[in-house]
């Protein structure tokens, strides 16, 4: 079974070598970019199977690419189940990530094992609990939203 | 001949003065239609000249005495007699006249004839004739000698006697007893000596020659003292030059009416003097009086002053008076107004009423304002200005003033009513000040503390966004930490021992403090800028408890301390904001845990208010250390800190509570917290319950907030 591949859109370097440590531990193939633009092309060079997208980038924030990467243009990248990361206020920036697509929403800094449980359980693989459930992130984390769409 | 009736008769002007003739008879007369009073006929006349002759020669009040060219006493009348005690015969053809004399006298008067016309002349009856024996008129002054030898002051007047050849036959003495003109002199003298206004004679020289006893009693001088120095001497040295000036020009003849200078008096201090005076030429004397005006002095300047101020108030220009009859009819428009209205006086005066250059908007409003207080209609107009003065309120307020220009300005005017003696309104006075300046402070001022206060947001707006942007930015940093202090634990750069390991979890437990102060900080700044938003919806207590309960089990297992729940049976579900609530339970069950020592307890508690049911209770008990009762009120406040913490504990940023008191107040509930009476503290909240009324309207009443705090019922919950 070939490994999964994820994309990690993230400006800070020490911040993405410690994901490439992490991931790369636990399985992944990782893939970078430091800013919104390089984001998409990089998506498209790669075909990553998840993206995980911090907000504060150069050249446009992450709700930009998140909006670009749903968008008509690049219908084929739309699948890709995007991790939306930040220091920015959960308040706010969830709701707007979720309704813009992405699959959850993560504060920084994150527990790694809570990182590593929504990456699972996003990619159809048992998690550190094992659980396999499928049951949206999202919805176990914050009943006040209950899907994307509300 | 025309005799004095007949000349009256011709003189009807005369006749009418004449008081004896009176109304229609004097009238009569006048007009010659009754006769007058008989007419006197010339023999009548001469009989009444000899009768004339007859009553004065026997008059006991002159003494005459008739002589022969000798002197030989012929004649010696009946007041001779009496004045002199002597009878007729006693000394007609006896004694000469020089004889009932003073001789001094008459060897005096002698010798000041003999001087006068520088010829001797003896002492004795030639003395006493010698003028009149020359055909000059002498009357002159002498004691007399009685016969029982007493004397009296006589003026005697003497004439030569001629016989129709104008030659000599003799003299007449008529004299008078001059005791009453020595009386008068008495009189004179004692009015001298008594008077309280300093009388004076002064010399052309400048020293006084006699002063009355009030110059001694006034300026404690002896008379002596005062006559030793020129008069100017005594005089106040700034008031020398015109005091002099003054005595030279009464020295030139010219009466003092009245002129005020400063006396010096022995103790050295200066009285005001009244004086006035006339230079007599021949004895070049000044004879005068001089008053003590000075206490009159004093209150006549207090006096002036006074009239001097009321006279610079009213002519002030900074304020407008203006005096008005009781209908309202400018009377008096002084300086002040003319300068502040533009109206000159005679354009108002008897013309208008202040009412008229008075804003009449404002004049309706106030005629409103008034009508309202005093539950009496008034009508805009005159009648509103004066209203309360007029009630004998003082009344002072603020109105716009029109200017004969049309321009405007603010004054504040204080009316007053004007009286007479029988306490009947005769006027109204009001008086303004032109409060322009005042009006541009207080907007300049206003302008000033709205620029402070923009100042202010700004620079909390700055606070917050800064403070935000730094939390914000700390979070970065914070993440790569923690993420390799994850990767060391988690063994993914080779396998730590174990102390390796126990320190990286002192790493992490630091990195997730720091975390949630950067949360807190966040959540304040939030608060603060109205960012923070509660979206309220139903909730289940239930899982908001459990769930908080899941959280945090962890961190109590850690410490040794058990964590509990105990909810009520059928608990209704609360409208709040779900996360809100999690994070309000959150942060009172982490700092029960925080401050509840190994082997305590924390307790979640859930129940319906009893005494009302809209409202739901959960209660957070530990038993720590408990809080000081007196700061249960404190507790709340933003970067409250309770000093006493369990071992292991760190200080935080003190914001958890106050986050948590906010929160709970935004979603319609109240917090307090107790101490509990066993041992520990318990942290209350109270939630609306969810109903369909309350879902549709945002905050839901907070009707129990006094009756919560009054103790009765957490007590009763947590016991």
């Amino acid at each position: 079974m070939s490994k999964k591949k994820i994309l990690i859109v993230e400006d800070d370097g020490d911040v993405r070598l410690g994901y490439q440590v992490l991931l790369r531990a636990n399985g992944y193939d990782t893939f970078f970019a430091a800013d919104s633009i390089s984001a998409i092309s990089e998506a498209r060079k790669q075909m990553p199977d998840l993206i995980i997208l911090d907000l504060g980038l150069p050249a446009g924030d992450g709700h930009v690419v998140l909006e670009r990467l749903r968008g008509p243009v690049n219908m084929d990248l739309g699948a890709i189940p995007v991790v939306v990361v930040s220091g920015r206020d959960v308040r706010g920036n969830k709701e707007r990530a979720l309704k813009g697509g992405a699959k959850a929403f993560l504060q920084k800094p994150w527990d790694d094992d809570e990182l590593l449980s929504l990456i699972a359980r996003l990619l159809g693989q048992p998690d550190i609990y094992g659980q396999t459930d499928g049951v949206p992130v999202w919805e176990l984390e914050d009943p006040a939203i209950e899907s994307p769409d509300r | 001949m025309v005799t004095a009736w007949e000349l009256y008769a011709d003189r009807p002007s005369l006749l009418f003065q004449n008081h004896l003739l009176k109304g229609e008879r004097a009238r009569s007369i006048a007009k010659g239609k009754i006769p007058g009073p008989k007419h006197i006929k010339p023999a009548d006349g001469l009989l009444m000249i000899g009768a004339l002759q007859s009553a004065i020669f026997n008059n006991p009040r002159f003494s005459c005495i008739a002589t022969d060219t000798k002197g030989v006493i012929q004649l010696f009348n009946v007041g001779a007699e009496r004045m002199l005690g002597y009878r007729a015969y006693e000394v007609v053809d006896k004694i000469t006249p020089a004889e009932l004399h003073d001789p001094q006298e008459v060897i005096a008067h002698a010798a000041s004839l003999s001087i006068e016309y520088a010829t001797p002349i003896a002492p004795g009856f030639e003395a006493l004739i010698f003028k009149a024996s020359r055909g000059i008129e002498d009357i002159y002054e002498l004691t007399k000698v009685r016969k029982d030898g007493s004397r009296f002051p006589a003026v005697v007047s003497v004439s030569a006697l001629r016989n129709s050849n104008d030659a000599i036959i003799g003299y007449l003495l008529i004299g008078t007893e001059n005791t009453a003109r020595q009386q008068a002199q008495q009189e004179r003298n004692r009015f001298f000596a008594v008077s309280r206004d300093m009388l004076f004679t002064l010399g052309f020289d400048g020293y006084y020659k006699d002063l009355n006893p009030a110059w001694e009693k006034t300026l404690g001088y002896t008379t002596e003292e005062l006559i030793a120095k020129p008069f100017i001497e005594f005089v106040h040295p700034d008031d020398r030059d015109v005091t002099s000036g003054v005595a030279e020009k009464l020295a030139t003849g010219t009466p003092l009416i009245a002129f005020e200078n400063r006396y010096r008096c022995k103790d050295g201090s200066y009285r005001f003097f009244l004086w006035s005076g006339t230079a007599v030429m021949e004895t070049r004397l000044i004879y005068g009086a001089a008053r003590d005006i000075t206490e009159s002095k004093q209150a006549e300047e207090a006096l002036l002053k006074a009239g001097a101020l009321q006279n610079a108030i009213f002519n002030s220009p900074n304020f407008s008076s203006i005096a008005t009859d009781a209908k309202g009819v400018i009377q008096i428009f002084n300086v002040g107004a003319e300068r502040m209205l533009g109206y000159t006086a005679a354009e108002v005066v008897n013309k208008i009423t202040p009412a008229n250059i008075s804003d009449p908007q404002e004049m309706v409003a106030h005629a409103k304002a008034l009508t309202m207080e005093l539950g009496t209609n008034i009508g805009p107009g005159f009648e509103a200005l004066v209203f309360k003065a007029s009630r004998g309120i003082e009344d002072i307020y603020e109105l716009t003033y029109i200017r004969k220009d049309g321009s405007r300005f603010p004054a504040v005017v204080s009316v007053t009513a004007l009286r007479d003696a029988e306490d009947e309104i005769i006027g109204y006075l009001l008086i303004g000040t032109d409060n322009t300046a005042r009006k541009h402070a207080e907007e300049e001022r206003t302008k000033l503390e709205e620029a402070l206060e923009q100042i202010r947001q700004d620079q909390m707006r700055f606070k917050d966004e800064f403070l935000s942007h730094v939390s914000h930015e700390l979070r970065s940093p914070l993440t790569a930490i923690k993420q390799f202090t994850t990767i060391l634990l988690g063994g993914l750069a080779g396998e730590l021992n174990k102390e390796q390991r126990d320190y990286q979890q002192i790493v992490l437990k630091n990195i997730r403090q720091l975390q949630a102060m950067i949360d807190d900080l966040l959540e304040v700044t939030r608060l603060e800028t109205g960012k923070l938003t509660v979206e309220p919806e139903r909730v289940s207590v239930m899982i908001a408890v459990t769930d908080t309960f899941n959280t945090l089990k962890g961190s109590a297992r850690a410490k040794g301390v058990t964590l509990s729940y105990d909810l009520a049976a059928n608990l209704p579900s609360v409208y709040a904001d779900p996360t809100r609530l999690r994070q309000i339970l959150i942060i009172l069950l982490d700092n029960a845990i925080k401050f509840t020592p190994e082997g305590g307890s924390v307790t979640i508690k859930g129940l319906i208010l009893s005494q009302d049911t809209r409202l739901l209770l959960l209660e957070v008990s530990d038993t720590g250390v408990g809080i000081n009762p007196e700061i249960t009120e404190n507790i709340f406040e933003r970067l409250y800190q309770v000093s006493a913490r369990t071992e292991g504990s760190r200080k935080g940023l003190g914001l958890g509570l106050y986050i948590c008191k906010e929160l709970v107040m935004r979603q319609g509930g109240t917090i307090w917290a107790k101490r509990r009476a066993a041992a520990g503290s318990t942290f209350s909240f109270t939630l609306p319950v969810f109903s369909l009324t309350n879902s549709s309207v945002k905050s839901a009443p907070n009707v129990l907030e006094e009756a919560i705090k009054s103790s009765t019922i957490p007590m009763a919950v947590t016991t």
